[in-house]
């Protein structure tokens, strides 16, 4: 037995009788994964010798030229490791110019390319005793990758290409989060093709760093392959990239489009990552006119018409901006590029699309109070529209309100610095001064009152222990209410706030006088410090839309 | 009638196969079939009219593809799996279990078109495509090269070499008669059936005839 030599042929030849060495036979495997799970699991016979011998036709009937097609397999299958390298010997009477030719006439695969690289030797099987005696040296691994593999052409003929685009995507995503799938790469050649060009890339964020969200994070993913791997990557992203270690993380998965249009619980997640196409039938982009016609599209408007704060993020294999530019105008929150096969465009790119979407997520959980502003708005709002249409309130009044909230919301939405969260303050303050605008009248210059309720009393603020409380007697500064003792007085005479309530109205219209008047005199204490800088981050804004439901509620309860 | 069961839109096929399905089927009417899906209700009619049916292997009604094929082969009635996802053409008898659906529709209209002329259905063409003796005759080249000759290389016989009936011996004809239909397959015998002969000199026949189908061809 020659134990250097291996052939592989069809179970009914005999080629490697008549050579006296072993064989791998060959049983009409056409699928791409039954080749791979085929060749695989005779990597050890392979591994063990020093060339191959592979008839071109390997097939009994066999048009397609099969032998090549496993030479590529071999080339291309990262298990095999140093089996990769091993000197082929392909046997045929046929030239290699006249199989290439054949490949290009009637459309197949490009497989004859093979011959025309380093390592592949084209004979008669009447020659094969010169080349077995012949001493061939593998070829280096940089050649395969370097100059065999680039000298190829394989197409992706495969149906359905979404889902092998899908499968790319993942495990791209899952490379550059340093993360390796549970799940086995796809044993398309095509597949291993492109994922060759991916063999020498450093991979810059493969690290794991520690999240620094500290607070616990629910995620949804509605994906029709979520399980593809997406979902994996995403949860190991979530807990080991973006979410303190001590906190929890979950991520719930919705895979079909109807009950994605359906659900009835999408308040409750911190992030959505949402994919643009959830149908099968949405693979060609060409059936599809519009943006508006996704099934992700549709998905997107019915989260935010429950709550434009659910935040949400696109998954897209497009990377045509003015698709992602009308999703951000629908409301969506972020995006990521899918990468697909079709295009690899660079580490770089990859790195950066990793890098942003490692932002976006951690933008979009620091938008969290957002739903719940969202909430109290939609609240306040009802309320108003309520009190309005049973007349007990004044119309131009309440509908004064709504705007300003509408107004400060889209502000604080789009949010990006320190300088907006203030704006948005501003702006929602302004339903403090209407309030009182409606409610405070002055009967005389020293006597102010709250409409049809009674003289207006004095709160004063106490530094000392942080509270409030009414004073008497009563002694306006000028003898003018100031916009504190105002909302005090109608807050807590005729809607009976408490004192903590009223508290907390104090350090809501302090919060604005500070940032109006940073240079007042009059030393802070830690607390009020603390308090006033809340106009910079969403928890004052909070603070502030929650006194205000509380107002609007009680208003509705008195006036009912 | 042949039945084409596949659930491609026509889109998808203008597009990946070039192929205006609309007018295939205008042209063809009367001679193929097309079902985007298929019920189990269908089966019973197919199969009462079919000369020959082309199945999607992906087809999502799974069951009733399943049900289908094996009424087909109960009914003598060739088939035709095809799939993207088939690299190899593997025969069944007088049916193709798998074939890659881009070689399906590349060498569909030569295939309908003979149906239409002559009335029969020839699974070479589908297989092959229109040139199918050159495909042919260099598989039989392969095979009979690599196979029998390489095996009595050392210590050639003809009779060993082509027993009469045998795979070797219908092959060896087939050729002869793609290279020239005019040569008389015993006087081919008589000449090459001699202890002069070696496997070598053989060889070189065998090349040289396929030489002259690929020539033929290209005249």
């Amino acid at each position: 037995m020659k134990n250097n030599i291996l052939v592989i042929e069809h179970a009914s030849s005999s080629i490697s009788a008549k050579l006296k060495c072993d064989r791998i036979e060959y049983n009409n495997q056409s699928k791409d994964e039954d080749i791979h799970r085929w060749l695989t699991s005779n990597k050890e016979i392979l591994s063990a010798v020093e060339k191959i011998i592979i008839p071109v036709r390997l097939g009994t009937e066999d048009a397609e030229y099969m032998g090549l097609y496993v030479g590529l397999h071999i080339r291309l299958t990262k298990e095999l490791e140093k089996v990769r390298l091993l000197p082929i010997l392909f046997i045929t009477e046929d030239l290699k110019e006249e199989i290439l030719t054949n490949q290009i006439n009637n459309q197949k695969e490009k497989s004859a390319l093979l011959l025309f690289t380093k390592g592949s030797y084209l004979l008669s099987s009447f020659s094969l005793d010169e080349y077995i005696l012949k001493p061939l040296s593998n070829i280096e691994e940089t050649i395969l990758l370097e100059k065999v593999i680039p000298s190829l052409n394989i197409e992706n003929t495969k149906d359905p290409g979404h889902q092998l685009a899908n499968d790319w995507g993942a495990f791209r995503l899952a490379k550059f989060a340093g993360y390796t799938l549970k799940i086995e790469k796809p044993a398309s050649l095509y597949f291993k093709y492109k994922d060759a060009f991916t063999n020498n890339e450093i991979v810059p964020n493969a690290n794991n760093t520690i999240g620094l969200f500290n607070e616990s994070c629910k995620a949804l993913l509605i994906d029709d392959n979520a399980t593809s791997g997406w979902s994996e990557t995403l949860k190991h992203i979530l807990r080991s990239k973006i979410v303190n270690p001590g906190k929890s993380v979950s991520l719930d998965v919705i895979t079909l489009f109807d009950d994605a249009l359906k659900y009835a619980d999408y308040i409750n997640y911190d992030v959505v990552f949402l994919d643009l196409r959830l149908l099968k039938e949405e693979d060609k982009s060409n059936q599809i006119n519009s943006i508006d016609d996704f099934t992700g599209t549709k998905v997107l408007k019915v989260i935010k018409e429950i709550n434009p704060g659910i935040q949400i993020i696109i998954f897209t294999a497009s990377n045509k901006v003015w698709n992602i530019e009308k999703l951000l105008e629908l409301g969506a929150n972020g995006y990521y590029i899918k990468e697909s096969p079709e295009y690899i465009l660079s580490t770089r790119f990859s790195k950066d699309n990793y890098d942003e979407f490692i932002k976006t997520i951690q933008t979009c959980l620091l938008r969290k109070p957002l739903k719940q502003i969202y909430i109290l708005s939609q609240n306040i709002k009802s309320i108003i529209t309520t009190l309005i249409k049973n007349k007990k309130i004044d119309k131009s009044f309440g509908k004064s309100v709504q705007q300003y909230i509408e107004l400060a919301n889209k502000i604080i939405d789009a949010a990006r610095t320190e300088n907006d969260y203030a704006m948005g303050y501003l702006v929602l303050f302004k339903c403090i001064e209407l309030i009182n605008d409606n409610y405070i009248t002055e009967d005389s210059p020293t006597n102010w009152r709250i409409t049809s309720d009674g003289p207006l009393k004095q709160f004063r603020y106490n530094k000392g222990n942080n509270t409030t409380a009414s004073v008497t007697p009563i002694s306006f500064t000028n003898n003018l209410p100031s916009t504190f003792e105002k909302i005090a007085g109608i807050t807590s005479q005729v809607l009976g706030f408490t004192n903590v309530d009223v508290l907390d109205l104090y350090h809501n219209v302090q919060r604005r006088n500070k940032f109006i008047h940073p240079d007042e005199s009059g030393t802070l204490t830690p607390i009020q410090l603390s308090e006033n800088k809340m106009i910079f981050t969403y928890e004052g804004y909070t603070k502030l839309i929650k006194s205000l439901d509380l107002i609007f509620s009680k208003l509705e309860i008195k006036l009912r | 009638m042949i039945y084409l069961i596949d659930d491609n839109k026509y889109g998808q096929m203008s597009e990946n196969y070039k192929l205006d399905f609309t007018k295939v089927l205008l042209t063809y009417k009367g001679f193929i079939n097309w079902f985007q899906t298929i019920s189990e209700n269908d089966i019973g009619h197919i199969i009462s009219d079919a000369s020959c049916i082309l199945i999607h292997d992906s087809l999502e009604e799974k069951e009733d593809k399943e049900r289908l094929v094996a009424m087909a082969k109960k009914n003598n009635i060739p088939y035709c799996l095809f799939s993207n996802g088939f690299a190899a053409t593997i025969f069944d008898g007088n049916s193709i279990k798998e074939i890659k659906k881009d070689r399906l529709y590349n060498n569909l209209l030569d295939f309908i078109n003979y149906y239409k002329v002559e009335g029969t259905i020839d699974l070479k063409l589908l297989s092959l495509g229109q040139n199918y003796e050159i495909e042919r005759a260099s598989i039989i080249q392969d095979r009979l090269i690599n196979g029998t000759l390489l095996m009595n290389k050392d210590n050639f016989n003809y009779e060993v070499a082509f027993p009469s009936g045998s795979l070797e011996y219908k092959d060896l004809r087939e050729l002869v008669y793609f290279s020239d239909p005019s040569i008389d397959f015993s006087d081919f015998e008589d000449t090459y059936n001699s202890k002069d002969t070696t496997a070598q000199s053989i060889r070189s026949v065998i090349i040289s005839m396929v030489k002259n189908v690929k020539r033929k061809y290209e005249e």
